[in-house]
């Protein structure tokens, strides 16, 4: 029988008796104390702001991955150049500037809450890694306030599907937190260009597909999307920072392979993937 | 019934002088070049009422005339004048003054103090909150209006007479009122529109509790400037799903004070007794009555129509349905309009088909005049119904009473109702279709063979006095506050001065809803932490999740209707024969795991009754007082029974057939009771008359199951009732909620037992029957399943009249 069956039984009981539960004065359960979170595989550090605060973790991509020389750079050889988008088009000549890529981490579709968000930036000589975490849900407005911030720090914004899902999301919490948010001003979506791409070359768009495909990667032991929503709430009501190990990963890995996707997309492809040589997939 | 060709016909009406009424209805404006009618062409129900009665085969059936005078129109002037825009379309609309009660409205309204309206049907409500929203509206830009409704339809038709007040006059109120319908018919191209642009949201409560406030995120803009929400015919919000509106509302205010805003209420009310209290219930704050009707009324007749009885023994009556159809077609044939309300969709074509036959025998013409109409219909053949109706084309409908809420089609001169809707409130509602304005108009209530219809036949003081129905909410039952917190913590967490709100057990709910996972504490606020969408779950108009579907095997498991958990071992037990719509079904199984009986459709010549062993155990009583020489308690109770056989019944002879042993399991019923002993004098005084105190007891107690919804405004399966030795060491009558937790229903008789059992002595002493009959105390052998008294054996318990008689006495 749940707890909330008996409590149920003895209510039904006690209203009727008068004895009401009002006469004590409901206390907020004690605050809980600080148990082992995620330090221990992420270091990082605690922001604080005018919302509460919030976990912030932050690394050099080339801690992650063997550096290659296309970072930062997005070049393309005249002979290679392919017929470029104008949203594309600064990429090949200007580089990635002032440009930082993002990708949230959601307990649901809709009217739930954001507990991680990764960026990504290039600071000149590496790219900068970012990811944002809600230890617990009381964390959750604070973590959109300084991402809001952060974000509308660079002239563009780069997501995956982010016009449809990551921004709409993001305005609707920062809405039920009352916290600033503006959508960004310059916002390039690198699905639509991934569909006008590959459509009916690849099988579907999805990130991974493109991953597997394009960036020639593979990821092992991802976690499924469908479950990072319970992984996190397991977290917050049980704690066990272990759960959410391949949560960052599979954060972190979406982030960087956006920005892999872009460098394909202006048209410098791993050299084993000409257009000449893409396979073709039926259905 | 007369059968001459040359019936005085009661020849054409113009338009008389409520343009109120006109400002509804399209025909308005072609009817200004109609002649006026000659003096003494209206519609003369007098002169039926003498020709029915000098008929030859008239039996008696007119028990009883009500005759309404004519009420002219009281007028009244808001405090400060409504601005020049709207000013501008009432007069387009032909309207020169506001009602009495359209003026305090407005002056409570204008002034932020939220109101509950209580005037009568046709009085020009909608416009009486219509006025003060549009008014606001129109003058800021970022003010907004919600309006709920308990139906989908009654919201469409309020959005076409809003349009017409919009598009009336040179106001221009169109470019700045924006409104639209938001439920589950509402494209998703049109929803977003109305989210980002729209002021005025008219949507449902089952709307608000799944679609709107889950989704408050998006409704941002709106919520922020929300000042007014309408809530109309809050009467039907009683019961399950009036404690769960009432829950819902007080969601949709903190989701507003989130979003900074704090909406004045204006609700509507049929004629309850409680009308104050339950929108105060509703909406969790005070809401102030405007009862002060200044509608004009034309003279208004109400008969009551009892069909004569088929035999000596005085048991079986006439056919209502008959009777109701011949009244129709009777009224037709003399040139007036009618609508028949009945009970089920199948009684309204019963009645369409012989009204259609009888028509085409004696007046042809009028044969295609006619036609049925329920709410199953859809919308668009509503309207050519609604729309043939306001043209004349139609001169009489059969309908269920899906057209007694709100819905405008226009008045007609008569209303026959067949049997009692089943409020007081309701059968108002009805009779209110009939009458144009000013003409005279009439009213037949015609009784079904049933106890509540008789009683008000014999005691029609009590339909027409002050209204003895009160509607019931309960916002405290945990059972639906648990769903419903849950439901709040999603939308957004749960804060101390939010659980005030929601009433004092909702801490202890939310520690119980964390250990179960379903939420977290943090720092003084609960957060919903489960991968759950909870308002999925909830349906308003039910207590648990446990309702049993019934459904025809035969049809590839079609839904025929569903029980709740508590009823299904009692209707729908194995081999019992289910009664549906008309039909009669064999139970072939019942599935307690999957909650479905199977069921095929077979015709029987018996009926099933379930024996059911009950035991009742009442906790320390909560409150006690002495009631007629006793004492009368109510306290907590855990009621448990389960069915251990079943009785075949033929139809008629009332013959037992047949006994089988049955095995279900025993259910356990957490709720409320009341307990009454009958003082030791009044025991006495039954046992010197010859007669049994026990056999007085179940009578009193058939009659108290019967005729507490007259009072509670709950239907006689929401409640139980039991007698029992065991728990007062006396015999005691215990009558409680079906409902875990109750929901207010043993509450309301334990403060008016007097009152109610007034009304049962009222009840037997008025019934011509000897012993004992369906429309008292009951046969033994009709009375609906009862509870099988635990102390009484396991014979039948013989409810004797006259017994129960000689106790009512003694007490009262």
């Amino acid at each position: 029988m749940s707890a909330l069956s008996r409590v149920l039984a003895r209510l039904a009981e006690r209203r009727v008796l008068g004895n009401d539960p009002a006469a004590v004065a409901w206390t907020p359960p004690a605050v809980t104390e600080e148990r082992v979170g995620v330090e221990s595989f992420l270091p990082g550090g605690v922001l604080e702001n005018a919302y509460g605060k919030v976990y912030l973790h932050e690394r050099l991509r080339s801690k992650i991955e063997t550096r290659t020389r296309k970072w930062g750079s997005y070049k393309v050889k005249p002979s290679k150049r392919v017929f470029l988008h104008e949203e594309l088009e600064p990429f090949a000549t200007l580089g990635c500037e002032g440009t930082v890529f993002f990708d949230l981490e959601t307990c649901g579709l809709s009217n739930a809450p954001v507990f991680l968000a990764g960026t990504m930036h290039w600071n000149g000589s590496d790219y900068v890694v970012r990811q944002y975490f809600a230890r617990d849900y009381g964390e959750e407005a604070a973590l959109v306030d300084e991402l809001a911030r952060f974000l509308a720090g660079f002239e563009t914004v780069i997501s995956y599907n982010g016009k449809s899902y990551d921004v709409p999301f993001l305005a609707d919490r920062a809405s039920l937190h009352h916290v600033p948010f503006t959508r960004p001003a310059r916002h390039i979506d690198l699905v639509h260009h991934a569909r006008r791409r590959w459509n009916g070359i690849l099988p579907n768009c999805r990130l991974i597909t493109l991953e597997l495909h394009v960036c020639k990667r593979r990821r092992s032991g991802d976690v499924p999307s469908a479950e990072v929503p319970g992984l996190y709430h397991d977290f917050v009501k049980y704690g066990g920072a272990h759960r959410l190990v391949p949560v960052f990963h599979h954060n972190l890995l979406d982030v960087t392979t956006m920005d892999e996707i872009l460098r394909a997309l202006v048209g410098d492809p791993p050299p084993e993937l000409c257009e000449e040589e893409l396979p073709v997939y039926e259905g | 019934m007369i059968d001459k060709p040359d019936l005085p016909l009661f020849g054409l009406r113009p338009w008389a002088s409520n343009p109120q009424r006109e400002a509804t209805d399209p025909r308005a404006a072609r009817l200004v070049e109609e002649e006026p009618r000659d003096p003494g062409q209206g519609p003369d129900f007098e002169e039926w009422l003498a020709a029915t009665r000098r008929a030859r085969d008239y039996g008696g059936e007119i028990v009883h005339v009500e005759r309404l005078a004519q009420r002219p129109a009281r007028h009244a002037d808001p405090g400060q004048p409504l601005p020049g825009t709207l000013r501008s379309a009432l007069d387009a609309l032909g309207i020169q003054r506001l009602y009495t009660h359209q003026a305090q409205a407005i002056d409570h309204v204008r002034a932020g103090r939220s109101v509950v309206l209580v005037t009568g049907t046709a009085s020009g409500k909608t416009l009486a909150y219509n006025l003060p929203v549009v008014e606001a509206l129109a003058a800021e830009a970022d003010a907004h209006a919600l309006y709920l409704f308990p139906t989908k339809a009654l919201a469409q038709d309020q959005l076409k007479s809003l349009g017409r007040l919009l598009d009336a006059g040179t106001g221009g109120l169109r470019a700045n009122v924006r409104p639209g319908v938001y439920d589950g018919d509402t494209s998703t191209a049109a929803r977003r529109k109305l989210r980002q642009e729209g002021n005025l949201v008219l949507t449902n409560p089952d709307m608000l509790h799944q679609g709107i406030l889950p989704y408050h995120a998006k409704w941002g803009r709106f919520f922020r400037g929300l000042k007014y929400v309408v809530i109309d015919e809050i009467h039907t919000y009683r019961g399950i799903f009036g404690s769960n509106v009432a829950l819902v509302l007080r969601r949709l205010r903190r989701i507003a004070r989130h979003h900074g805003a704090d909406p004045v209420f204006i609700c509507c009310s049929a004629t309850i007794r409680n009308p104050g209290e339950l929108a105060s219930a509703l909406i969790g704050d005070e809401a102030r009555v405007i009862d002060d009707d200044g509608a004009p009324r034309g003279p208004k007749t109400i008969a009551f129509w009892n069909p004569r009885f088929l035999d000596r023994n005085e048991l079986e009556r006439r056919s209502a349905n008959g009777d109701g159809g011949r009244i129709f077609t009777d009224l037709l044939r003399r040139g007036a309009s009618a609508i028949v309300f009945t009970k089920a969709r199948v009684t309204a074509e019963i009645i369409y088909r012989y009204a259609h036959e009888t028509l085409m025998q004696k007046a042809p013409a009028l044969a295609p005049k006619i036609a049925p109409y329920r709410s199953g219909y859809l919308a668009e053949e509503r309207r050519t119904i609604e729309r043939r109706l306001f043209s004349g084309e139609l001169a009489g409908v059969v309908s269920t009473n899906a057209l007694e809420l709100g819905i405008d089609v226009g008045s007609l001169d008569a209303a026959v109702i067949v049997g009692f809707p089943p409020t007081i409130a309701s059968t108002w509602q009805q009779a209110g279709r009939a009458g144009r304005s000013l003409d005279p108009a009439l009213a037949v209530m015609v009784a079904y063979n049933e106890p509540i219809d008789q009683y008000l036949m014999r005691h029609p003081s009590y339909f027409f006095g002050q209204s003895p129905e009160a509607a019931v909410v309960d916002p405290h039952n945990p059972y639906l506050l648990a769903g419903q917190l849950a439901s709040a913590a999603y939308e957004l967490p749960l804060t101390p001065d939010d659980l005030k709100v929601f009433g004092p057990q909702a801490g202890e709910l939310l520690e119980a809803l964390a250990e179960d996972g379903q939420v977290r504490a943090i720092d003084q606020r609960w957060y919903w932490a489960s991968i759950d969408y909870p308002a999925a779950r909830i349906n308003l108009r039910t207590i648990a999740d446990n309702t049993f579907t019934i459904v025809d095997a035969t049809r590839g498991n079609e839904v025929l209707g569903t029980v709740d958990a508590i009823s299904a071992p009692e209707l729908v037990f194995p081999e019992a024969i289910y009664l549906h719509e008309g039909r009669s079904y064999f139970v072939r199984s019942l599935d307690l795991e999957q909650k479905v009986a199977l069921c095929e459709p077979r015709e029987v010549d018996y009926y099933t009754q379930p024996v059911i062993d009950t035991n009742i155990v009442a906790g320390t009583p909560a409150r006690s007082r002495e009631a007629l020489g006793a004492s009368l308690q109510y306290g907590q109770a855990t009621v448990s029974w389960n069915t251990v056989g079943m009785k075949k019944v033929r139809f008629h002879s009332l013959d037992s057939i047949g006994y089988k042993a049955l095995d279900l399991p025993r259910l356990t019923l957490d709720t409320v009771t009341l307990a009454w002993t009958p003082p030791s004098s009044a025991r006495s005084a039954v046992k010197d008359a010859g007669l049994a105190p026990g056999e007085a007891l179940s009578g009193v107690r058939n009659l108290v199951v019967t005729l507490m919804p007259l009072f509670a405004m709950c239907d006689p399966s929401d409640i139980g009732a039991v007698l029992d030795s065991k728990n007062l060491g006396k015999q005691a009558l215990f009558v409680f909620d079906r409902y875990p937790g109750g929901l207010g229903f043993a509450e309301q008789a334990y403060h008016r037992f007097e009152e109610l059992l007034q009304a049962c002595r009222a009840l037997i002493a008025d019934c011509p029957c000897d012993d004992g009959c369906p429309s008292c105390v009951g046969l033994p052998i009709l009375r609906p399943p009862q509870q099988q008294d635990p102390d009484l054996g396991n014979g039948w318990p013989m409810p004797s009249k006259r017994a129960a008689r000689a106790l009512l006495d003694a007490v009262l």
